[in-house]
């Protein structure tokens, strides 16, 4: 059930596991999000805990050290192949779209 | 409480924590910082006037029913202070953060989908588990009325006595309504894409005005039976009450102690209930059961200024045993029941024992059901075509009356607002045994 609730990922879901490709802290999680997407996503730090939570039950990321009392996650093997599985089906929706801008050539 | 704190109590429910983020903002103006929640109570540390911003954060990692998650607390609680929240109190259930009101700070929650997902996992969690009880009390307050009976009517105990699963079901409701209401509309912004809604504080006010206002009339009618009784038992059965009152105090400590130790959910839960539930029964029904027992009523001894039937009235007869039973209720503000015999052994006698049962109805209206029902009442131990014979009106000077049985040694008499009833071993058509009812029970005088 939980498995299936992930098949798609929202937008602060993808960037999240996306920062945590690289081990890093809460916080760091926050600020890289916002310079990644140059403040277009925002993930407030209730929403954070929420889904760093909801993703340590279900494996997805894991809590690796406790360094100056921060917390640091990384992503574990099952994270990598859910981020690497979005990333394949949004490609595929944009090669999808593709299609579209050369229907527009064609007109 | 010392002039720098302020406690204030204030339940609410989980959905309707935006509203405590206003508030606390409010009190924080008027220089009242919130320092700790503690069993439902708010407490305020008195500070100067300051311009505040609070954010409430849900936390269900820990509800009610499981033992604390200090870590995932204190994981929480990093994530907002790293991004420039203050935190200031929590609970079990949610945390409470601040900042300074022009800070520019990113909200707690930016995504609405999961701070829904949050609120209805922790109903679920919660609040969920009233819905149930207010069944269960709903069938026992329809049991109760099935097994209403026009006896009910004569003492206030009883009365309470068959509302009160009603009354609190009523209370219940008014609790889990706005968190289901919330669920419900929050699920349809949100398929609309469309913002979080929350309660007005007009609404909240409105919906806790009429708690607390039927809470105080639920203590008042409590009141009111406590009263009805120690006015006619006395104070001795204050010990045997503050008895009832221990599975409570016992159901308490014990949840304490069970949360101590880290145990599966489900379990803790199952006991929660079963220990909740068992104490409230135990504790209610055995204080109704109590105030409502005719046995605590009953007295033995002389009467004094009763309007009642003694044997002495007909003639000169030792009294061996008597019974005073006296109760009351809005409907029959007074009901005496009073019992004389003679030692039974003695057989010379013709007159071995009296009975009164007197009953000053609050109308006409009460004392025509209670006429008619005590008629009916004695057709249930006997032949349903059973015909009740008239008693003489003009004779007994009342404006209805029969007699209850073919021997004519019970009747039932209705003056006005007053129903007596009489029985003993005497012949009630005797029109001297007339003349000394009328004049000791003063029917010619009402």
């Amino acid at each position: 059930m939980a498995r299936k609730q992930l098949k798609t990922l929202t937008e602060p879901m993808y960037y999240i596991l996306l920062c945590l490709l690289k081990p890093m802290h809460g916080y760091g999680i926050m600020q890289r999000i916002d310079e990644m997407t140059d403040s277009r996503v925002k993930v407030g730090p209730g929403t954070l805990y929420a889904l760093i939570s909801r993703f340590e039950k279900e494996e997805i990321v894991i809590k690796i050290s406790s360094e100056n009392s921060k917390k640091t996650y990384a992503l574990t093997e099952k994270g990598k192949k859910i981020l690497n599985d979005e990333y394949n089906r949004l490609n595929q929706l944009v090669s999808d779209g593709a299609v579209l801008g050369g229907e527009s050539d064609e007109s | 409480m010392s002039r720098d704190t302020k406690k204030v109590f204030k339940l609410h429910s989980i959905v309707e924590y935006k509203n405590l983020e206003s508030y606390f903002a409010e009190m924080a103006l008027k220089g009242w910082m919130l320092k700790e929640i503690k069993k439902g109570f708010y407490i305020f540390n008195k500070v100067e006037s300051v311009a505040l911003d609070f954010s409430v954060n849900i936390f269900y990692e820990s509800g009610p029913f499981d033992f604390p998650d200090n870590e995932s607390e204190k994981t929480l609680i990093e994530f907002c202070e790293d991004s420039g929240w203050h935190h200031c109190t929590g609970t079990q259930m949610y945390q409470v953060f601040y900042k300074e009101k022009d800070k520019d700070v990113l909200p707690l929650h930016t995504e609405p989908e999961e701070e829904y997902r949050y609120i209805k996992k922790i109903v679920m969690k919660t609040e969920l588990y009233l819905l149930p009880m207010i069944i269960m009390f709903l069938w026992m307050g329809y049991i109760n009325v099935r097994l209403f009976d026009y006896e009910d009517i004569f003492s206030n105990a009883s009365l309470i006595s068959k509302i009160w699963p009603f009354c609190i079901a009523l209370l219940f409701t008014i609790t889990v309504y706005t968190p289901f209401i919330w669920l419900i509309k929050n699920r349809i912004n949100l398929n609309q894409n469309k913002e979080l809604s929350y309660f007005s504080n007009r609404h909240l006010k409105v919906k806790y005005a009429f708690y607390y206002g039927l809470s105080g009339i639920y203590i008042i009618l409590i009141g009111m039976m406590f009263f009805d009784s120690f006015s006619s038992i006395g104070l001795s059965i204050l010990p045997l009450l503050l008895l009832l009152f221990l599975p409570m105090i016992a159901a308490i400590f014990m949840m304490k102690r069970f949360k101590r130790v880290k145990r599966d959910r489900l379990k803790n839960m199952l006991m929660y209930i079963i220990v909740s539930i068992g104490a409230l029964v135990i504790s209610i029904g055995g204080v109704i059961f109590l105030f409502s027992s005719d046995n605590l009523h009953l007295f033995n001894g002389k009467i004094k200024e009763e309007t009642v039937l003694e044997l002495s009235d007909f003639g000169d007869y030792v009294v061996k045993d008597t019974h005073l039973f006296k109760r009351h209720s809005v409907f029959t503000p007074v009901y005496v029941e009073y019992y004389e015999s003679i030692d039974r052994e003695n057989k010379s006698l013709n007159i071995r024992n009296v009975e009164t049962v007197y009953i000053k109805c609050l109308n006409k209206k009460v004392a025509e059901y209670v006429f008619e029902n005590t008629l009916k009442d004695r057709l249930k131990y006997d032949d349903n075509d059973y015909k009740f014979e008239e008693v003489p009106l003009s004779l007994w000077s009342v404006d209805e009356g029969y007699y209850l049985y073919d021997t004519k040694d019970k009747l039932v008499l209705r003056k006005d607002k007053t129903i007596i009833i009489l029985d003993g071993d005497m012949d009630f058509t005797d029109e001297r045994i007339i003349t000394i009812c009328k004049e000791k029970l003063g029917i010619d005088s009402n």
